[in-house]
């Protein structure tokens, strides 16, 4: 009994442990709650680094769980996750909200240690259905709707996963999750399943969509799993598949530019996330052992900040009721910790040396230098300038500087900051002490972030990008925030689409009723000529006189007779 | 930071942007226009100092024209400029009232 509980797959304990741990009494389950990930942690560190279980399920045999460098590294970050979003939310008695993100955590980790591709697609929807109750759980009409619209994508990348792995396996033979590649149409329908949640340029609106509308907690939880697993799944099957290279470098540009003129603070992060996952994917792309080293790094260190970033951005919303742009300003007077722990992220984010950004997406960069990839590199750099702009600048200096709002409110409760703060100290920690982040990581490495080359040119491109902004602020060109909504490719399924199906129903309509008006003419028509000559008294309905009747008849007899012969 | 004016609301209500002002018994750091001007020139100071240490080492990258002397002070410049030049010009295109979906 023992062995085979500490056998079970990671992530497993908070998936069945979640609905009973939330019935506890409030104190109790949120004390559980904390616990779990811990516990989950402390397993994962007590298993052995290469594992493997496997479970016959009728004919098949499936690798429930596979420990080995890859998936033990996304495994840690995930409960690291799932405690920091548990802590932050502990002030909360949501019982709803609570199960689904100890659910979707757990989903999520189960995955990354799935070994086949049935186990993997099983976690996959798991994530889907249970994190779309963080979004749900907002409770307003337009969460309601973006939720749906949210799960139909998500439940639709499951199901092209699961057709990718049933035409795989009649292919190979073979359900186990190795490398895939673009061979065959089968991994082309993985890849698009991994694309749709890894937030591929065009499969990326449900993500700027949905996650603003989640509760202050639930973004929080969202950030951290759905993406970063898809992330280790293109890592998995797709490594070194060069088409990755300029989708992760059109991923890391697109989305800056519509975080400029965003005015809703969370989505400003979404398009952020969507931002830093291109880095990932490139690196993917690249798919050298120190390409895809940063490529995880990232990971770790993203998680964390992006993380502390949604918690700050949360802790406004919780406090102010809003996170417009437009609205805030001014808050470092009343929320000092959140507005220091926010800059933490924000410098992280952009990769200022000291920070856990810096170590690990330099390596991407390293990565793209080292092939030669000069574009892509010249992509990303101009990027990176970006990230300072969204999330380095934008993020606090609106919420927490510029105009005074007016508004003062309270602090973040002690459980939100205590949650920032741990998560704040994680990236500066990483950033300082890089070596314990570079032990875990896949492959061994051979790898100094600290050169001078490094730290000063990073150095430039920050300082002199944030004098940019200074130079466009005081010269009054900076984008004003503005209230409003920018359209992006949602736009398609959420305004062209009901329009269009408005359109062609009412050409449906339209055109049966002419069809059934013409049918009716057309009927008209038939009845006037039937009864023009079949009546009675029209030519055909007159008696015939009877030496005409017999020459018909005998004509006829001989026509019989010719065709005889 | 001046209030600046907003001239490309598209006739949007755009009051929630202009703000309050401080509280009147209230006197931050922050708030004293010598502040700001201070951040700005250490800023300033902090620029100058990383792009002369350029001199002091020998750079080591990738690309020959990323080793030219403060080549990536001048690209983070120039880029951060071009992107919030050209999101402004999509903001014309891609914008519209906070209401649209509803």
């Amino acid at each position: 009994m023992i062995e085979s509980l500490a056998s079970a797959p990671p992530g497993l304990l908070l998936i069945v442990a979640a609905i009973p741990a939330v019935m506890l009494p409030h104190r109790l389950s949120q004390a559980v709650m904390m616990v779990l990930p811990a516990l989950g942690l402390w397993h994962l560190f007590q298993m052995p680094s290469d594992f493997s279980q496997t479970l016959e399920v009728f004919d098949y045999t499936l690798q429930v769980t596979r420990i080995d460098a890859l998936s033990r590294v996304f495994g840690i970050v995930f409960y690291i996750a799932a405690f920091l979003g548990v802590l932050y939310a502990a002030h909360q008695r949501d019982r709803l909200q609570a199960a689904a993100a100890l659910i979707y955590a757990g989903a999520a980790i189960a995955a990354v240690f799935a070994g086949d591709l049935i186990t993997l697609f099983v976690w996959w929807e798991l994530t889907a259905i249970s994190s779309v109750f963080l979004i749900w759980a907002s409770r307003t009409e337009s969460a309601l709707a973006a939720g749906q619209r949210y799960l139909i994508i998500q439940v639709t990348s499951g199901l092209l996963l699961l057709a990718g792995s049933i035409l795989l396996y009649g292919e190979s033979g073979s359900l186990a999750f190795d490398h895939i590649g673009l061979e065959s149409a089968s991994g082309w329908l993985v890849f698009f399943a991994f694309g749709i949640k890894a937030a591929f340029p065009l499969l990326h609106g449900w993500m700027k969509d949905a996650y603003p509308e989640a509760t202050v907690t639930g973004t929080v939880f969202l950030s951290g799993f759905t993406t970063k697993l898809a992330i280790y799944a293109l890592a998995r099957g797709f490594a070194g598949t060069e088409i990755l290279i300029p989708i992760g470098a059109a991923m890391t540009v697109f989305p800056i530019f519509f975080a400029v003129i965003e005015n809703d603070l969370r989505r400003v992060l979404s398009y952020s996330l969507n931002n830093q996952l291109g880095f990932m994917v490139v690196g993917i792309g690249i798919g050298t052992e120190l390409a895809l080293n940063g490529t995880v790094a990232h990971v770790f260190a993203h998680v964390i900040y992006k993380a502390l970033l949604f918690m700050a951005m949360g802790a406004v919303l919780f406090r102010t009721g809003t996170v417009k742009a437009s609205e805030l300003g001014g808050l470092y007077k009343s929320m000092p910790w959140t507005a220091a722990f926010c800059i933490v992220g924000s410098i992280s984010i952009s990769g200022f040396p000291l920070t856990s950004g810096f170590i690990s997406k330099s390596m991407v960069l390293s990565a793209a230098g080292h092939e030669h990839l000069v574009v892509i590199s010249m992509v990303l750099l101009f990027a990176s300038a970006g990230v300072l702009d969204h999330s380095g600048i934008k993020i606090p200096f609106f919420s927490f500087f510029a105009h005074d709002s007016g508004k003062r409110v309270e602090e973040a409760p002690i459980n939100m900051r205590l949650a920032m703060g741990i998560a704040a100290a994680l990236c500066l920690g990483i950033g300082c002490f890089p070596g314990p982040l570079y032990s875990i990581l896949p492959y061994e490495v051979q790898y100094t972030p600290y050169s001078a080359t490094h730290v000063f040119t990073v150095l430039q491109l920050l300082i002199f990008a944030a004098l940019a902004f200074v130079f466009l602020w005081k010269m009054g060109w900076y984008p004003p925030e503005l209230r409003s909504v920018v359209l992006d490719v949602d736009w398609v399924w959420r305004r062209v689409l009901p329009r269009a199906w408005s359109g062609v129903s009412e050409a449906w309509m339209i055109g049966q009723r002419w069809l059934l008006a013409t049918a009716d003419r057309a009927r008209l028509g038939v009845l006037c000529i039937a009864r023009a000559h079949l009546s009675p008294w029209s030519h055909f309905g007159e008696p015939w006189p009877t030496g005409a009747t017999a020459m018909w008849a005998a004509l006829l007899l001989l026509a019989y007779l010719l065709l005889g012969y | 930071m001046s209030d600046e004016s907003i001239d490309e609301s598209g006739g949007q209500d755009v009051s929630g942007a202009q703000g309050a002002h401080p509280l009147p018994d209230e006197d931050w750091w922050l708030d004293r226009p010598n502040s700001i001007a201070l951040i700005i020139k250490l800023l300033v100071a902090a620029g100058v100092i990383v792009v002369l240490a350029d001199l002091s080492y020998e750079k080591h990258g990738e690309f020959h024209f990323r080793e030219w002397f403060g080549f990536d002070a001048v690209f983070g410049f120039a880029a951060y400029v071009f992107l919030i030049v050209t999101a402004k010009g999509w903001r014309k295109i891609v914008m519209r009232g906070e209401d649209y979906y509803d």
